[in-house]
């Protein structure tokens, strides 16, 4: 694994912001940290980087404990955050002339090849840059050297579609050995290129699994019945956000199963014309799993 | 990979470095209008001091910006995630610090005295020591404080919040606090700035515990504080037991009370201290080509059935002299001295004590602690008015016009090691006779590392007034170097000390 958490609790004062979090993120995935603002993605990240020191758990990167980064892994760890604060005084060039010596896998043909590719000015102040810039310029910085982890926090917030697009394309097209966690709130603009996710709610992680198999086992249901129903009292757990209009009956199954679920279905509603299960894009599994307050502790 | 983040820092940061040469050059074209023997006007003396406090300033402030540029306590900055090993950066920062701070004051002091006539090993030596309390009392704070927080004006605050909390402490004491450059203090300043930091940075660069850090930095912020209002009692008690801790019992002088039976001890409440201050007359006898530093003086009084009635230092300050009367005992003898008739030795007293004294006999002795010096070597040397000149065998000197008397000069001198620590001077006339009497001076100099740190910063150590030689330039002179031989205590006894009380008479307005 490239990354291993146990059980990692994280505590500002008398706030928790990480409660027991355990995750692992297998080497060569793209593994997408989802969550709403304050849900603990960025307390989670600096915790892997050695920024912060976890209250209690392991947390280990490329198999050294988090708090035993070295030199030698951190040469391997590419990272890019919103919030990341580059040397402002500095121009361009003289940024990256500082990194290059830092890092022995330094590939300055690939970092000329990114800084065209980006239109970096690299006589400019740093400061003068814009924020799209500046992630560029950070992405450059985290890619050149060949990192074996890509370590990505909220990377897009605020960026136009256009430099987005630019910025994942980079990605992607360097994507190969590498394995990149991410996170994010804005949910489309990763559903493209991650293979699994972990979902965040307030420092508790809700589920963590492949998209593929999240993608398969979530489904809006549309159900409609013989006659006008009322909701049931009981429900099961898996099934989220129902509700009814005259005779047709909608909600969310996050355990779907094809061959099972006209009989699931009939047992609990009774006669039903016909069922609908429509496949749900990763905003709508998000929204759905965020709203229902059940969902917690499961 | 130190070095290269050193280089970064000073690409970066240039125009702060700039800064700090560029004040540095006017501190020392300031100190060399003035010139390091004289006593300077006072315009351009306050110049020099203004220079010297704005080099502290751009300095620490330089430190205080290249540190943050990588700052220890952010959580956001770029690198805390490179590979950046944080004993590079740490030792970076504190070359930078040294940069600033020990290679600016090493240059120029050393520029300074070898530009005034100093030797150049001793001129290295001293220069050496200057920059190093630079360092330390200048780098190793910005450093500590730069470390523990986010924004130089947070840094900065943090300086004037403490700068002001020892004003109001020295404002609250109501007792003489220890001098700063007294080498008990400026030792248990520095240990505290060199361990402090310590601390700092290996807690700061080794774990970012930015929380127990400012720990470090409050009590050491509390224990530089506590030391600089140190009583001036409990100073001169650690130089008397480490200085003068191989003592011997005799001396080359003979002090005794003037039993005499119209040399009653008489006392008075100065008024412009609202003290008491009683006055002993002594014979004084020193032994020819022999020097006598008075180091430290404690008294003990005893009521007339032998019950202690008081114990403690007597306070070496000229301003205690209450009274105008002939002779008070200087804190320097010599055999030119030993003529001299009618010499007391003022002892400042509680006013209780003073009250009992009043009311019935007593007996009292009096203690010192005293440093003899020998003579090292004899030079005539002719000095130019106003140009200073190498004495061989002791340091540089210079004469000047005195400013206030016509009818004489003003010798200043500096040694420029430890060699000698005291002179004596006399002014020769045209047949080569001796003009007046010879004048003798004791340096406080500190020799904490072997070297004189203030031969090049305190101007004039050994100032004395001589007669002027009648129509010439030149002051032919007769300098003798002294070395301290021994220390040693003599005690004087006043078996009954019958006071007369002076106060509000018109005997005690003045003072001498």
């Amino acid at each position: 694994m490239m990354i291993e958490a146990r059980n990692i609790t994280k505590r500002f004062g008398s706030y928790e912001a990480l409660s027991g979090l355990s995750f692992s993120v297998a080497q060569g995935s793209v593994y997408a940290l989802l969550g709403a603002n304050g849900a603990g993605k960025t307390t989670t990240i600096k915790l892997m980087m050695n920024i912060l020191a976890p209250t209690r758990g392991d947390l280990a990167l490329m198999g050294t404990p988090s708090r035993e980064l070295g030199r030698r892994q951190l040469s391997q760890i590419g990272y890019v955050a919103e919030s990341q604060v580059l040397p402002r005084q500095m121009a361009v060039g003289a940024y990256l002339d500082y990194l290059r010596p830092f890092y022995p896998n330094w590939d300055v043909v690939l970092e000329q090849s990114m800084v065209q590719q980006f239109k970096l000015p690299l006589d400019r102040k740093i400061r003068t840059l814009s924020h799209g810039m500046r992630i560029k310029l950070a992405l450059v910085a985290a890619l050149a050297f060949k990192p074996k982890l890509l370590v990505l926090d909220e990377p897009f917030s605020g960026l136009d579609p256009l430099v987005r697009d630019d910025l994942v394309e980079s990605v992607l097209s360097h994507a190969e050995d590498l394995t990149i966690f991410i996170s994010s709130h804005e949910l489309n603009e990763i559903q493209g290129f991650v293979s699994d996710i972990g979902f965040l709610e307030r420092g508790r992680l809700l589920f963590q699994e492949s998209i593929d198999v999240l993608s398969a086992r979530v489904r809006l249901i549309r159900v409609t019945l013989q006659a006008t129903t009322r909701l049931p009292d009981t429900w099961p757990a898996a099934w989220l956000a129902p509700s009814t209009s005259g005779n047709v009956l909608r909600f969310v199954h996050t355990a779907f199963v094809e061959d099972q679920l006209a009989s699931e279905i009939a047992a609990l509603v009774g006669d039903v014309k016909y069922v609908q299960a429509e496949p749900m894009d990763l905003r709508s599994i998000f929204t759905a799993i965020a709203r229902d307050e059940p969902v917690e502790g499961r | 990979m130190w070095l290269h983040i050193l280089k970064k820092d000073l690409r970066l940061h240039w125009l702060y470095v700039a800064a700090v040469i560029a004040v540095k050059v006017t501190a020392v074209w300031l100190i060399l209008q003035i010139g390091i023997l004289a006593i300077a006007e006072p315009v351009r003396f306050t110049l020099s001091a203004f220079s010297e406090l704005a080099f502290a300033g751009v300095a620490g402030l330089a430190i205080i910006v290249v540190v943050q540029s990588d700052p220890v306590i952010s959580n956001n900055d770029d690198w805390l995630i490179r590979p950046v090993h944080r004993r590079d950066l740490a030792l970076a920062k504190i070359v930078f610090a040294a940069l600033v701070t020990l290679v600016p004051a090493f240059v120029f002091n050393l520029a300074v005295g070898l530009r005034h006539g100093v030797d150049v090993r001793p001129a290295i030596g001293a220069a050496a020591d200057t920059a190093l309390v630079t360092f330390i009392s200048i780098g190793l704070p910005a450093l500590a404080v730069a470390t523990i927080t986010a924004s130089w004006l947070q840094a900065v605050g943090i300086v004037f919040v403490i700068f002001l909390t020892w004003i109001a402490s020295t404002l609250m004491i109501d007792y003489q606090p220890a001098a700063i450059d007294s080498w008990p203090v400026a030792l248990a300043l520095q240990v505290i700035l060199v361990i402090a930091t310590a601390l700092i940075l290996g807690l700061q660069y080794g774990r970012r515990n930015a929380a127990t850090a400012r720990g470090v930095f409050a009590v050491a912020a509390l224990c530089a504080l506590a030391v600089t209002v140190t009583p001036r009692t409990i100073d001169d008690q650690i130089r008397h037991i480490v200085d003068d801790g191989k003592v011997a019992a005799t001396g080359p002088i003979r002090l005794s009370y003037r039993d005499r039976p119209n040399a009653t001890v008489i006392g008075t409440i100065a008024p412009q201290h609202g003290i008491a201050v009683i006055l002993i007359p002594l014979n004084v006898m020193v032994d020819p080509d022999r020097v006598v530093a008075v180091n430290h003086i404690d008294v003990s009084i005893a009521s007339g059935d032998g019950k202690p009635l008081y114990r403690g230092a007597v306070s070496l300050l000229s301003s205690y002299a209450p009274i105008q009367f002939s002779q008070f005992l200087s804190d320097t003898l010599d055999g030119a001295s030993n003529g001299q008739q009618e010499r007391y030795q003022a002892v400042n007293l509680p006013r209780d004590i003073f009250a009992k004294l009043k009311s019935a006999p007593a007996s009292m002795s009096l203690t010192y602690q005293l440093s003899a010096y020998a003579p090292v070597a004899t030079a005539n040397a002719t000095l130019a008015l106003g140009v200073a000149q190498k004495v061989a065998g002791f340091g540089t000197c210079e004469t000047q016009l005195n400013a206030v008397k016509k009818q004489a000069v003003d010798l200043f001198c500096i040694p420029a090691t430890n060699s000698s620590n005291c002179l004596s001077a006399r002014v020769l006339d045209p047949t080569g006779a001796s003009m007046g009497a010879q004048q003798t001076r004791c340096s406080t100099t500190t020799t904490l590392w072997g070297l004189n740190t203030k031969a090049l910063t305190a101007p004039g150590q050994f100032v004395m007034e001589l007669p002027a030689a009648s129509g010439a330039a030149t002051r032919p002179l007769t300098l003798t170097a002294y070395r301290v031989t021994r220390h040693f205590t003599q005690t004087v006894v006043v078996p009954q000390v019958k006071l007369t009380d002076i106060t509000g008479s018109a005997g005690s307005a003045g003072s001498t």
